[in-house]
């Protein structure tokens, strides 16, 4: 896309601005909207069409190795769901897990600009960069994965605080990633050192660890503004789909301490209700609490239907 | 660049480059490599593949760049008649792809995709069944790292590393010490099974012969009593290994505190092959009732777990993939490379970084002799000696840089020892695809 | 007896040096047996013996397998894969998979051949 562009003739719904459904233009230079821009300026005519900012994807999973394997489980779903090429375009597959290149035509299509992969592990951060290389048109992020991260644990325990914000800080380089991303902080220990347990508790034990997830949580929360990222520390929260686990997620928002922190899927970690038996919805309390606290944002998570990859 | 005085050889050392030659892929080599000669001299870490490997692959620059009927052609004329080739063909066929880097991978994808052509990987051949097994149980899953900290149990069923991934053990799964891994060896226990002995079996603490073509029983059998049933004692005339002995190692194996399932051909080549996998593969999800339990295949080549994995995000398929009908389609036993030559279907043939001359069934073998064959080889080989055009390329890991994925698809970059006066096959796929899709254009 | 192909350090080392010298060739044209079934087959390490599936057949050295671990590998011939075991796959049917059948040939075994008697 040319960095100054003008585009005539479309219908703009522009909610920031409230703009709503006006015909009008809009203007583009150095890549930034402005007022006007020079007559010969390149032109596009959006006569017919809808002129909208781009949509942006929080938290998709949309490359990696675990993206890769959920595609190779399903070939028959894809095959339902081709995706056939064209003189310029890649053909591809749909389905739960899309190819890369029908990813970003369709993203593209549902009118995203962005789509941000929410999960990289620091050693998959290469393959994750050439599977967004072939992720035609949409702009690409990811987070990367820092809340099981054994040699953190180790700092962390130890109390060399200086050396874990290093740390943090070379692996979000060096892997490029956008930020910090943590998933159910500290069951990992406990799922591969102890034949498959969970965390239940942000004050339980991390199996060897003189460490508990809360800990973990607080202090990468804390790297994350402390290094300014633009994004704060990207929290599943412990707990997911479990009856009861609002009072997690409750206590995860707490451990923040007013500094900036960013919940994923929230509805998932909003039930109330008791261990083993069904949820209720306590959704009133968790975004009463979000609202409270505007250090703290959140993306509600998308429920899927039909089928899926587990 | 170190003068070396004493033997007058311009020298320079690599530290960290990557040995391509196995599915381990190291990365910890320190190569020596002499300027002048163009050759790797010495390569510090390195198995006795790896250093076979490295020393083996200097370049003659006397050689072709390309062959065109056997006489020397230009780079320019042989792409113009490759390009011809395959677009005039009604179904060709593009195979190989584990000896290359992903960059290069990616590309043999987007020229299969603008020709509407086959593309099919040595997975079909190697660990295909694998892929198969997967798509129907999945796959309890991890990284080799994980392994060298935690593993305390390491089943090597069907597989021979000590001769075919000589620092599989050495220095990732059995000898290392680890963080939850601090005596190495003896805190780990290693049981081989097989229908014979073999070197790996000199380093197991407890060797499970079986019958050929039982190992589908033998795995039922485990997974049996690891969910609380009893064996009929029929097993052990079906697989040949005492009662007394599967019973002692299914308990061993639920009562580890982490374990893992290596396998390779000889589940995939054998009867049942998917069968064989996927109840390998069951087996482990069985056993993490018990405890921690993970598998993964001994993959052989460098870069064939690349292969699936540049085939899987681009496509949505592994292997045996076809795009006949300008999308993707998969099915092995269609699709796959074996049977398109078996059938005699295809009419042209791109093979890239293989030699299926060399190692395909028979039938195979014959239908490609009789078709048109476009090869990329660094050597000569039986594949590139049948073929119309030959094609000459620089050697990934030694002369050209990109990336490739170990068995545990892991990405690794590659550092390469010198340069090579000779295309890389990405450096000849990228105006290949370009001019096919001029060609298909008109 | 049943042939299994298999892979080995002498079949990767030769491989590397080039598939079309004369080293990778004779690995890859050299069956290993049990001494016991040589024994029984009067074979010495190095005769010539004609391997036969149905009407294509391959003339290959023997040697006696050198294991540190006893087993009961009697009626199996091992051979690193290679052109040699590839021209026994005479059987291209995958069963649907992709995948020939490549381990477990059965093979008729015929020598000690006199120097003389030539491949095929």
């Amino acid at each position: 896309m040319s960095s100054t562009l003008r585009i005539v003739n479309g219908k703009v719904y522009d909610p920031a601005n409230d703009i709503d459904g006006q015909v009008r233009d809009v203007c583009i230079l150095d890549g930034k909207i402005v007022d006007s821009v020079p007559e010969d300026a390149p032109t596009i005519d959006a006569h017919g069409m809808v002129v909208m900012p781009g949509g942006v994807d929080i938290h998709c999973h949309i490359a990696g190795s675990k993206v890769n394997l959920a595609r190779k489980f399903q070939p028959e779903d894809h095959r339902y769901d081709p995706h056939p090429g064209t003189e310029y375009t890649r053909s591809g597959s749909g389905g739960v897990v899309p190819s890369t290149f029908a990813t970003g035509y369709r993203y593209a299509t549902m009118g995203y600009t962005t789509a941000m992969e929410a999960a990289v592990p620091p050693l998959s951060a290469r393959h994750v960069l050439e599977e967004l290389e072939d992720t035609p048109i949409i702009d690409k992020g990811y987070y990367v994965l820092m809340g099981n991260n054994s040699m953190l644990h180790q700092l962390l325990e130890k109390g060399r605080m200086e050396e874990f914000r290093e740390a943090v800080a070379w692996w979000v380089k060096a892997t490029k990633a956008y930020t910090i991303k943590l998933v159910n902080p500290g069951a990992d220990e406990m799922w591969k050192g102890k034949k498959n347990a969970n965390i239940t508790a942000l004050d339980q034990k991390i199996h060897a660890f003189d460490l508990t997830p809360r800990k973990v949580i607080k202090a990468l929360i804390d790297v994350a503004n402390d290094l300014g990222l633009p994004h704060p520390a990207h929290i599943h929260c412990n707990n997911l789909g479990h009856s009861g686990n609002y009072e997690t997620t409750l206590e995860t928002m707490r451990t923040a301490e007013g500094r900036r922190v960013h919940i994923t899927h929230i509805q998932f970690h909003s039930y109330g209700g008791e261990v083993g038996k069904n949820p209720v919805s306590a959704a009133r309390a968790i975004s009463d609490f979000v609202n409270d606290n505007p250090n703290i944002s959140a993306d509600v998570g998308q429920v899927m239907f039909g089928k899926r990859s587990a | 660049m170190d003068k070396n005085t004493a033997t007058e050889k311009n020298t320079t050392i690599i530290k960290n480059a990557t040995c391509t030659f196995c599915g381990c892929v190291c990365d910890d080599m320190e190569l020596t490599v002499d300027l002048d000669e163009k050759c790797i001299i010495k390569s510090k870490n390195a198995c006795v593949l790896g250093k076979a490997w490295f020393s083996e692959h200097s370049v003659d620059e006397s050689r072709p760049v390309a062959l065109i009927d056997g006489k020397e052609a230009s780079l320019e004329d042989a792409i113009e008649e490759a390009a011809q080739i395959l677009v005039n063909a009604r179904f060709p066929i593009i195979y190989g792809l584990s000896d290359t880097t992903s960059e290069a991978q990616r590309q043999a994808v987007a020229m299969a995709d603008y020709l509407s052509a086959n593309i099919d990987s040595t997975s079909s051949v190697c660990h295909g069944p694998t892929g198969m097994g997967l798509q129907g149980v999945g796959e309890p899953t991890t990284t080799l790292g994980e392994v060298k900290n935690r593993a305390d149990m390491v089943v090597y069923w069907g597989c021979n590393p000590t001769d075919c991934h000589p620092r599989l053990s050495t220095h990732f799964t059995v000898m290392p010490k680890g963080m939850y891994i601090p005596n190495g060896r003896k805190d780990r226990t290693v049981i081989n099974v097989d229908i014979r002995s073999t070197s790996t079996t000199n380093i197991a603490d407890l060797f499970v012969q079986l019958k050929p073509g039982s190992d589908y029983e033998l795995l039922s059998a485990l997974r049996s009593i690891s969910r609380g049933r009893r064996l009929n004692p029929s097993i052990e005339e079906q697989t040949g290994v005492p009662m007394a002995t599967i019973e002692d190692v299914a308990h061993r194996l639920m009562s580890c505190n982490y374990g893992i399932l290596f396998f390779g051909m000889g589940l995939t080549m054998t009867r049942g092959r998917h069968y064989n996998t996927g109840a390998l593969h069951l087996l482990a999800a069985d056993l993490n009732e018990h405890t921690h339990f993970v598998v993964k295949p001994a993959r052989g080549h460098g870069n064939v777990t690349g292969a699936d994995t540049v085939m899987s995000w681009q496509t949505g398929y592994p292997f045996g993939v076809n795009f006949n009908r300008g999308y993707p389609r998969h099915e092995p036993g269609e699709f796959t490379t074996t049977d398109i030559l078996v059938r005699g279907e295809a009419d042209a043939a791109c093979i890239i970084a293989s030699d299926p001359i060399a190692n395909f069934a028979r039938p195979a073998i014959e239908h490609l002799k009789k078709i048109p064959v476009i090869s990329f080889d660094p050597k000569p080989t039986p594949t590139s000696q049948i073929a119309r055009v030959a094609l000459t390329t620089a050697c990934y890991g030694i002369n050209v840089p990109g990336t490739v994925y170990r068995m545990d698809d892991i990405p690794i970059p590659l550092r390469p020892a010198f340069e090579s006066p000779f295309p890389s096959d990405l450096d000849i796929l990228k105006p290949l695809t370009e001019r096919i899709r001029e060609l298909k254009a008109h | 007896m049943i042939l299994v192909p298999m892979r080995t350090t002498k079949q990767g080392t030769t491989l590397n040096a080039g598939k079309l010298k004369d080293a990778y060739k004779e690995t890859t044209s050299t069956a290993e047996i049990k001494q016991e079934d040589m024994d029984r087959l009067g074979l010495k390490k190095g005769d010539r013996v004609r391997l036969r599936v149905g009407t294509h057949a391959v003339v290959v050295s023997c040697i006696p397998r050198k294991i540190k671990v006893t087993d009961n590998s009697s009626g199996l011939i091992f051979m690193p894969y290679g052109p040699t075991t590839s021209a026994l796959m005479v059987d291209g049917d995958t069963a649907g998979t992709g995948m020939p059948a490549s381990k477990h040939l059965v093979v008729e075994i015929e020598g000690p051949l006199a120097p003389e008697e030539d491949d095929g």
